[in-house]
């Protein structure tokens, strides 16, 4: 059995270090070993593995997630956001930096994605926080571990290709995925105010005004957030209001960003054709990635390797915490390098079945997964978020990188404390559907 | 030799504890010359209806056959999911007795064996009314995992709607649904009794899952260790139809603990439905014209028209 | 389309690989269409869902679902994926992991580039061959969905397709790489909120 590890992870690294592409790569590992070590025709496993994989049904909400977040993309929603929340934003401590976090988990609560929602937030929120004279620092800083939100405040995409992969409920997933990314945001912000009271230079004297301004000024700007809440109705409403399924509710928030793109006059006929290739290039590439992460699966599956490690960390006998603390590190060091989709699928078919048999519930592991991932998006060298945040300011990657690690180590702790309170996750879930 | 089986239920289904419970007597009986690894919950990557396909092909050497998944390839499997053709096990086993010997013909077209039949658990329709009419089911949204329930459904009059299981709680939540028609231990596992109030045994439709073996693997085994496995099968079948039976009887029970109530079908009421299907069966005969003395000579074993 | 390295020069083994690279080129951009086409449809397909059965509660009468949507709408999806595929490379879009590339020399990295579209190539083409003799077969057949008597080999010719595409552009990326033209197309990107995800540090 080490001879069939060992040559697995020769081939995938071999294979992905040599710069092959991520789906190719895990597909031609997975060609590759069961050649060696197994009598099976692969030439006709590998079009029905195709065929199974790629028409799977839980899979068609992550497209039109995507679709969505392209209209978005074209919208002034993140205009409208800022201008909706400054005027509140201005009575805390720390005054116009909760737009970020704020802004964030509000237009997770419509995207699937954490680079859509750092990106959206970002073009906006950054450049006034930085024309008014806010600490770049923390400015920066905050959004890329705001934007992380997208994933763990529902709907999410990473949420669905695990339910899909576990075999767990999307909608409890979702629902799991509240308390958490709430938490997370106070905590954000926590950290914004005990930073700017402790350094009173962090936020430029002239801001600290805002908090004098008149509560008819507040009401008034609540009508900028209009479209926010209407797309949040759709999508959520209409899931849990019981008119959509998970994957239908994104068909609605599709048609609701229509509404909204439409509304606000940026629809013509070359933004429809920039959303459909672009949606259609995001979708393409995700889709290579998943096929080859799940072929690759299901092989390791026939060659035995998931119950064979299962076996192997079960005799090391590590205490439940400890197995998240190990799985926490395995995760920070491939989160550097690979994205957070081929992160999941490539290492879930091995590590599901020790987490469950250490005694975790799916649902709090996939909980769990996505805050491991949003770590992956702001570390280097491979980092989207990062990327994203570089495409608005213009900063270099290790500056960016050096900022935003105070909320590197706060998502840490939090890890720490869903791994030792995990009824935390599973509350809300259970008392929705039951235990 | 190690013989990876295929099985889409999940591990804590009986079906799959049936399937292990199999695996483990052959290694018993083959002195431990075949052990069948079995991999449940679909992790080879099979969804079931290419079972029967990628048993022939030699992509897995066993499979655990879902027979109403099959009917995309060949139609005969159908048959035993004729609405109300089959009303009890007894019948079934009447059934069986002149459908398998063709089904078997089948088997070994698809190059493999077919070495136990089980069958799958009695169907019921779970709604949140009591009615006494089959005019009262008109227009309900229910929900069937295959064309032959939805089909059976609309026959009646009631608005089938074919959706996946793991978007069914939501949509039985939100009243996208208003009922369910699927076996006892199906009910449990989706926890009906929270969105459900009412157990209608209709026993709409029967049918088997099937532990087949590729033909050359088989062949390749000692002429022992086949007599092992065929003896252990026929050993085993009729224990399994019983737990099949028991663990229908538990799951009603179940939901009668969580507060369902099973609705006594009044008999005109169960004539009516039965009527409103037949046409489904004439339609099926035409479609699958090798069936129909399969049919005649089961009815007339039950002394039925 | 318009590659002014290729087109430039006119001795004649440029003039061949300048008309394949065009025919690809076309090819790539017509399955592009097409993904996007089945994306659409496939959108509206699940919102007509939600409509209806919104829709049914209220007016009685109508249907409240498409019987067919959650089966065709995977449909959909896999040959939207899969017809995307090939532009999806030639735009630079599919994800590989160039930490370590990025470190190497230019000349070690071209060797580097060579080697992973020799696999990329050989993947495909495997899952290209493959796929085909699995539709034939459906076709032969006459395989049908067990949920609703859809001839099978249809969905599956147009993954078949999209991977066939694929192959073919991998195979014209190879040639470049071996004649060292520039490997991607970044005109065939447009603007959106995902594809900064791919923006690389270097670039
Ligand atoms: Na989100
Ligand atoms: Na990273």
């Amino acid at each position: 059995m080490t001879a069939i590890i060992g040559s697995l992870l020769l081939i995938l690294v071999l294979f992905l270090g040599s710069g092959v592409w991520v789906g190719l790569s895990l597909m031609g590992t997975g060609i590759t070993m069961v050649t060696i070590f197994r009598d099976i025709p692969i030439d006709k496993l590998l079009p029905q593995y195709f065929f199974n994989i790629l028409t799977t049904s839980e899979l068609v909400a992550l497209p039109l997630f995507v679709i969505m977040g392209e209209f978005l993309f074209r919208t002034n929603l993140s205009r409208s956001l800022f201008n909706g929340l400054a005027p509140w934003m201005g009575l805390l401590p720390g005054r116009l930096l909760h737009v970020n976090v704020v802004a964030c988990s509000i237009f997770a609560a419509i995207s699937g994605s954490s680079a859509a929602t750092t990106q959206v937030v970002g073009r906006i929120s950054l450049t006034e926080l930085l024309r008014r004279g806010y600490s770049r620092d923390i400015a920066i800083g905050s959004l890329a571990g705001a934007g992380t939100l997208g994933f763990l405040i529902p709907p999410s995409t990473v949420m669905i290709i695990y339910g899909v992969l576990a075999e767990e409920s999307v909608l409890r997933l979702f629902t799991a995925g509240f308390l958490p990314g709430v938490l997370l945001a106070v905590l954000f912000m926590g950290m914004i105010m005990l930073r700017t009271t402790i350094n009173r230079d962090l936020i430029p004297e002239s801001e600290r005004q805002l908090r004098n301004a008149s509560w008819a000024v507040r009401f008034a700007a609540l009508k900028e957030l209009a479209p926010v809440v209407f797309l949040i109705l759709a999508v959520l409403g209409s899931m849990y209001g019981g008119f959509a399924t998970p994957s239908e509710a994104a068909a609605v928030g599709v048609f609701g960003a229509i509404l909204v793109a439409g509304s606000q006059g940026g629809l013509n006929l070359q933004a429809f054709r920039d959303v459909a290739l672009s949606s259609m290039q995001t979708c393409s590439m995700i889709g290579l990635i998943i096929v080859g992460a799940t072929v690759l699966g299901n092989i390791t599956s026939f060659l035995g390797i998931a119950e064979f490690l299962a076996e192997y960390v079960a005799e090391l006998q590590l205490t439940p915490f400890m197995l998240i603390v190990a799985l926490t590190a395995v995760y920070l060091v491939l989160g550097c390098f690979l994205e957070g989709f081929s992160m999941i699928v490539t290492t879930l078919p091995v590590v599901l079945p020790l987490v469950t048999a250490a005694g975790f519930d799916k649902v709090w592991f996939g909980i769990f997964l996505v805050i491991v991932v949003e770590l992956a998006q702001i570390t280097p060298p491979v980092g989207f978020n990062l990327f994203v945040i570089q495409g608005v300011t213009g900063d270099g990657i290790g500056y960016i990188t050096r900022v935003t690690m105070p909320f590197v180590a706060l998502m840490l702790a939090f890890i720490a404390f869903l791994a030792l309170f995990p009824e935390f996750v599973l509350w809300l879930p259970n008392l929705l559907f039951g235990a | 030799v190690t013989l990876d089986l295929s099985e889409v239920l999940p591990e804590s289904n009986y079906g799959t504890q049936n399937v292990k419970k199999f695996a483990e007597e052959v290694e018993k009986a083959t002195d431990g010359n075949v052990k069948i690894n079995v991999h449940a919950g679909g992790a080879l990557g099979f969804k079931g209806p290419e079972h029967l396909r990628a048993v022939r092909d030699g992509l897995i050497p066993m499979a655990d056959v879902l027979g109403s998944q099959q009917i995309g390839d060949e139609a005969l499997f159908g048959l035993e999911n004729v609405p109300f053709l089959v009303s009890s096990m007894a019948d079934l086993k009447v059934l069986h007795k002149f459908w398998r010997p063709e089904i078997e013909k089948v088997a070994a077209k698809y190059n493999q064996k077919f070495l136990y039949y089980v069958p799958s658990p009695k169907q019921y329709m779970y709604l949140k009314v009591n009615v006494d009419t089959a005019d009262k089911l008109e227009d309900i949204k229910i929900r069937g995992a295959d064309k032959t329930t939805v089909d059976t459904m609309k026959a009646i009059g009631m608005a089938g709607v074919q959706i996946p299981w793991g978007e069914l709680i939501p949509a039985l939540a939100s009243g996208r649904v208003e009922g369910v028609a699927t076996s006892a231990t199906s009910g449990v596992d989706g926890k009906f009794w929270e969105f459900l109030k009412y157990i209608y045994p209709s026993n709409h439709t029967w049918g088997s899952n099937i532990v087949s073996i590729n033909l050359d693997t088989w062949n390749k085994l000692s002429a022992d260790d086949q007599k092992a496995i065929e003896d252990t099968a026929q050993k085993l079948e009729p224990v399994f139809w019983d737990v099949a039976r028991d663990k229908d009887l538990e799951s009603v029970a179940k939901m009668q603990e969580n507060g369902m109530e099973v609705v006594d079908i009044p008999t005109e009421m169960f004539a009516d439905i039965q009527q409103r299907t037949k046409v489904l069966l004439e339609e099926y005969l035409v479609r699958v014209p090798e069936a129909k003395s399969i049919v005649d000579q089961y009815l007339a074993e039950l002394g039925r028209e | 389309m318009n590659d002014p390295e290729v087109c430039a020069d006119q001795t004649w083994v440029r003039g061949i690989f300048s008309i394949y690279v065009r025919v690809i080129s076309a090819l790539a951009i017509g399955g592009g269409i097409l993904a996007a086409l089945c994306l659409t449809i496939l959108t509206i397909l699940v919102f007509s869902e939600v409509a209806l059965a919104t829709l049914s509660k209220v007016i009685p009468g109508i249907p409240s679902n498409i019987p067919v949507a959650w089966e065709y709408s995977g449909y959909l999806m896999g040959v939207a994926f899969m017809l995307g595929s090939a532009i999806t490379l030639r735009a630079g879009s599919h994800i590989r992991v160039t930490a370590l590339l990025g470190a190497l020399p230019n000349k070690t990295k071209a060797a580097f580039e060579i080697w992973a579209t020799s696999v990329g190539t050989f993947v495909t083409g495997f899952l290209s061959w493959s796929l085909i003799n699995f539709t034939l077969r459906s076709f032969v057949d006459s395989n049908v969905s067990y949920a609703s008597f859809t001839p099978l080999w249809i969905p599956q010719a147009g993954m078949t397709l999209g991977s066939c595409l694929l192959t073919m552009a991998m195979f014209e990326r190879l040639l470049r790489s071996i004649l060292g033209y520039r490997l991607e197309d970044i005109s065939l990107k447009v603007a959106s909120s995902e594809d900064l995800d791919l923006k690389k540090p270097e670039e």
